[in-house]
């Protein structure tokens, strides 16, 4: 040590450390990275999706093709699936229920978006006698099981995919709408929203612009984990006969057709049924890895 | 000049009601509180938890609605709704939480350029974007700041955007709802240094509201003392912490734990802070204080100037006979 | 004076998903039997950390020990202790006070359930006498009808009757070292005294150490014989209270004091720190003050300073105090 060591330093030449900026986005991302399941899930969805939009475009049966010579085979290079008892090609009808069920799924997120947000929204937001009696409505149709709608609605209209479209719009938004709220009611007594109302925001443009951003994390898991709900209800209900029916590919039409040929061709159970259930994990999954990756608490952090 | 005179305020919150609706269990936060605040001063509420120096502050800002109460901008009555707007725009407030007063899925200059936006003060996202900077230049920070998000900043640093988002409507005054109490010591003198400096630059008037009663006697030009709901005692800052009136203020500055090893600490009082539901009879701090007679159990003692400038509600000021 | 606890070089780091942080760095702290000593120092700084990893409290799965440290817990070393060792320990011979009386206690259960909990476990005494022992205590600690109080839930008291209680269920089985943390920092400076009082005279009866950890100067100049000041995971800053108090040495205490306001000078304006506390993932080389310090030299900014002793026990970590620094030893 000499005595320029002690020299004093001018307080404004210190640099001060430059942290370079993280945004919320790149911290969730960071996580979902470590989350291996998660990161399959997403891969099972975006192949899911890929092949259901593309894959009916590619093969070079349809659906409805029946060929009676071919009918009961086993897989082989002519049908990748094998075909079912009128000899139709499995493959695509597969790949067609893969469609059915993932418009099922896109209809009930868009659903559950439009409506149970907003709704939820509007009754956390503004509270008292509007949101009891909101709430009460909410209580009111979820009690009665779906299942029954898609009854009532087939006596007025014929069976087929509408009748599972409305009854989901009657019925799936309902837990979105309660979640939505219990969140609008935690965050309504924060201060930023406070303050927002001090110096003159909207009650609209404070659940737009401040409300509903915070709940994104809960909605979006929500979103994602009702998706498998949907495509589960639409496969159960087809394969109890009140959804789409034959000749009409849906996963549950082709389980209920697989289930009667199950001690014989069992891969004409099996195929459905697995691409069934491989969806369902790949959406759980992949909520699952959001839901971790965009709580709240992990973005409470930051210098003290 | 008198920027806010608040007169007789009072607040309830009704805690149960019966089937038809009818309320059962009231709390009364604020009962009967008067106060002014002159341009450019700065008044300190002080009080414990539940004395309801917040929702007294919250109440004249018009996030809660007042039971009884006028209260008075520039000699107006902000009942009307010119006044209102006016009173409104012109009154801002800072906050307690750092973490929870910015939208944390907003901007900086975002948060900043909301009430630019509610009130169209700016005429083209330029402008707006000038504005910005100015306001972050005035609390001390970079502009580089302004798209980053708040939880990359220190709670310190957070309390400044949200001062910068209060100055954003030029404001006559602000309510300070203890903005110290979630920082750093350090930090906390960083900010006193900042909100006195704004005060002389723009003249504003403050409401500092806190617990902190060796800080606000050094921010503040006059002191209020609340206790469940009432004000006990107002006057000049440091009259009141060297010269307290009232019995409740005595014990609140003995209470306070002083920097100095030599010191000898004196024995606390005793009792604890009543819930507010249940208020005692008469003089709501008799069960705790020292010098309480029969007349204090009786009867609630009426809010009076006792020296010239320096208000209190007490029977027997400052122990001694009453004055 | 008997040592109760001797920490040595204890350094812990966690494992977060941004990397290894390094939350205390070298810290070393002695306590003597029946003296209360007082840990000082701003957010981040490290002081309970220091604490819990005294007591083991950290969570296994991300928190390192450095792997020359020692805490030497009445001449052995508690470090390589298993939760089992751990647990004989822990409420018997040291315990803590927490922060936040709300969440410290278990909301479902009765005061009564909780305190009796520590003294079934470790005294290995029936139910029906630890109810009895458990009534004493909280008459010691100052609760008024503590029969009642037993069967009550912690919804139903009070802020200062929680502490109380979380202070009673602390000293359950007459620990020789109370670790308090922060005991009054959610209390109303009125319960603040009190709960002050009280640890006072509960000390001098039952003859423990107390480690206080607060970030208020005054309630460690109340309370306090020696003080340590944090800043950054280090000690910055050790001696006996007086001489911290009326002879700051290290430039952070100088700030930290000229923080507080003065009542007799109302209108001086108050000097503080400037600057804020630094990312412990970016830290600066060198003293890790120096960003902030208005004292700034070179070898500050390129060397850790060593700890100097100043007299009487009083040491501080700054290169200002190197006696190679020549005669200039005007700190101002």
């Amino acid at each position: 040590m000499n005595t320029h060591d002690f020299e004093p330093v001018d307080p404004k030449c210190i640099v001060p450390i430059r942290i370079p900026p993280q945004t919320l986005r790149s911290r969730g991302w960071r996580q979902m990275k470590q989350n291996k399941l998660a990161l399959l899930g997403l891969g099972i969805v975006v192949i899911m999706t890929i092949i259901a939009i593309f894959g009916p475009l590619v093969t070079s049966y349809t659906y409805d093709d029946q060929d009676f010579a071919m009918a009961n085979a086993y897989p082989s290079p002519l049908h990748w699936f094998g075909t079912d008892s009128l000899g139709r090609d499995l493959l695509v009808r597969v790949l067609y229920g893969a469609r059915i069920s993932l418009s099922i799924g896109l209809a009930a997120s868009l659903i559950n978006l439009f409506i149970g947000v907003i709704y939820g929204g509007i009754a956390g937001l503004v509270g008292g006698r509007v949101d009891r009696i909101m709430m009460h409505i909410v209580d009111i149709l979820y009690s009665i099981p779906m299942l029954l709608y898609v009854i009532l609605l087939m006596v007025v209209f014929k069976p087929g995919l509408l009748n599972i479209y409305i009854a989901l719009g009657i019925a799936y938004w309902l837990n979105m709408a309660r979640i939505v709220r219990g969140q609008i009611l935690s965050l309504k007594k924060q201060d930023y929203v406070t303050a927002a109302r001090s110096y003159g925001t909207s009650t609209w443009h404070i659940l737009t612009r401040h409300m509903i951003p915070n709940c994104m994390g809960p909605i979006i898991v929500t979103l994602t984990l009702s998706i498998p709900e949907a495509i589960f209800t639409e496969a159960f209900l087809s394969f109890i006969g009140l959804g789409v029916s034959a000749p009409m590919a849906s996963w549950g039409v082709l389980t209920s057709e697989g289930i009667n040929s199950m001690r014989s061709f069992p891969f004409q159970l099996i195929f459905p049924a697995a691409a069934l259930c491989i969806t369902m994990l790949g959406f759980m999954f992949l909520g699952d890895g959001l839901r971790d990756a965009l709580d709240p608490q992990n973005q409470k952090e930051g210098n003290r | 000049m008198t920027l806010l005179d608040i007169q007789h305020l009072t607040k309830e919150f009704v805690i149960e009601s019966d089937w038809l609706g009818r309320p059962k269990k009231i709390l009364t936060a604020v009962h009967d509180v008067s106060l002014a605040i002159g341009a450019g001063e700065t008044v300190g509420l002080v009080g414990e938890s539940g004395c309801g120096k917040s929702t007294f502050a919250r109440t004249i800002l018009g996030l809660y609605k007042k039971k009884h109460g006028t209260v008075l901008y520039k000699g107006k009555n902000i009942d009307h709704n010119v006044v209102y707007a006016d009173f409104k725009r012109h009154v801002q407030m800072i906050f307690q939480d750092p973490y929870a007063s910015l939208d944390p899925r907003m901007t900086v200059a975002d948060s900043i350029s909301e009430p630019l936006r509610n009130y169209h003060m700016c005429a083209n996202r330029q402008d707006m974007e000038k504005r910005v900077f100015e306001l972050l230049e005035q609390v001390d920070l970079n502009s580089e700041a302004a798209q980053r998000y708040p939880h990359e900043f220190s709670g310190g640093q957070r309390q400044r955007i949200g001062i910068a988002r209060a100055l954003a409507l030029n404001p006559e005054c602000i309510f300070c709802d203890e903005p110290i109490s979630a920082l750093d010591v350090s930090v906390q003198v960083q900010i006193v240094n900042m909100l006195k400096e704004l005060q002389q630059r723009f003249g504003l008037a403050y409401l500092f509201i806190a617990h902190d009663l060796s800080m606000v006697h050094h921010v503040s030009h006059r002191i209020g003392v609340m206790y469940l709901g009432k004000l006990v005692e107002l006057g000049p800052g440091s009259i009141v912490y060297h010269d307290p009136l009232h019995p409740y203020t005595q014990s609140l500055i003995a209470a306070i734990p002083k920097p100095d090893p030599h010191a000898v600490p004196a024995v606390p009082t005793g009792g604890e802070v009543p819930s507010p539901l249940s208020l005692p009879s008469g003089c709501v701090f008799h069960p705790r204080c020292p010098y309480a007679s029969e007349q204090c159990r009786h009867e609630s003692p009426v809010w009076r100037e006792v020296r010239p400038g320096r208000f209190a509600a007490c029977h027997h000021v400052r122990g001694g006979d009453a004055v | 004076m008997k040592t109760v606890l001797d920490i040595q070089n204890l350094s812990i780091s966690f494992r977060t998903y941004r990397g290894v942080l390094e939350a205390i760095h070298h810290v070393s702290i002695v306590v003597n039997k029946g003296e209360t000593i007082g840990i000082v120092g701003e957010s981040g700084c490290g002081k309970s950390v220091t604490a819990h990893a005294v007591m083991k409290l950290l969570p296994k799965e991300t928190v390192i020990y450095s792997p020359d440290c020692k805490i030497m817990w009445e001449g052995t070393n508690i470090v390589p202790f298993t939760e089992q060792e751990m647990n004989a320990l822990r409420g018997q011979d040291m315990s803590m006070v927490f922060q936040d009386p709300m969440t410290a206690l278990n909301p479902v259960l009765t005061i009564g359930n909780q305190i009796c909990e520590g003294l079934v476990l470790h005294r290995r005494i029936s139910q029906q006498q630890a109810k009895y022992e458990a009534e004493e205590l909280l008459r010691a600690v100052g609760i008024t009808a503590p029969e009642k109080r037993l069967r009550q839930y912690p919804h139903e008291l009070s802020g200062g009757m929680r502490q109380r209680s979380l202070i009673a269920m602390a000293l359950a089985c007459s620990p020789q070292l109370l670790f308090a943390d922060e005991p009054t920092t959610a209390l109303d400076v009125t319960t603040e005294a009190q709960v002050l009082y009280l640890l006072r005279s509960l000390q001098q009866k039952l003859g423990m150490a107390i480690v206080l950890i607060s970030h208020n100067l005054g309630v460690i100049a109340q309370m306090c014989r020696r003080v340590y000041v944090m800043y950054a995971g280090c000690v910055v800053e050790s001696g006996m209270v007086e001489d911290i108090f009326d002879k700051p040495a290290h430039p952070y205490t100088k700030g930290l004091l000229a923080s507080l306001p003065d009542p007799e000078h109302k209108d001086k304006p108050l000097q503080g720190i400037s600057g804020q506390a630094p990312d412990l993932f970016h830290l600066p080389d060198g003293c890790r003050f120096y960003p902030r310090c208005r004292q700034t030299m070179q070898i500050c900014m390129r060397q850790a300073p060593p700890c100097y002793d100043v007299g009487n026990g009083h040491q501080a970590a700054c290169w200002l105090l190197c006696p190679e620094r020549g005669n200039d030893n005007d700190i101002t």
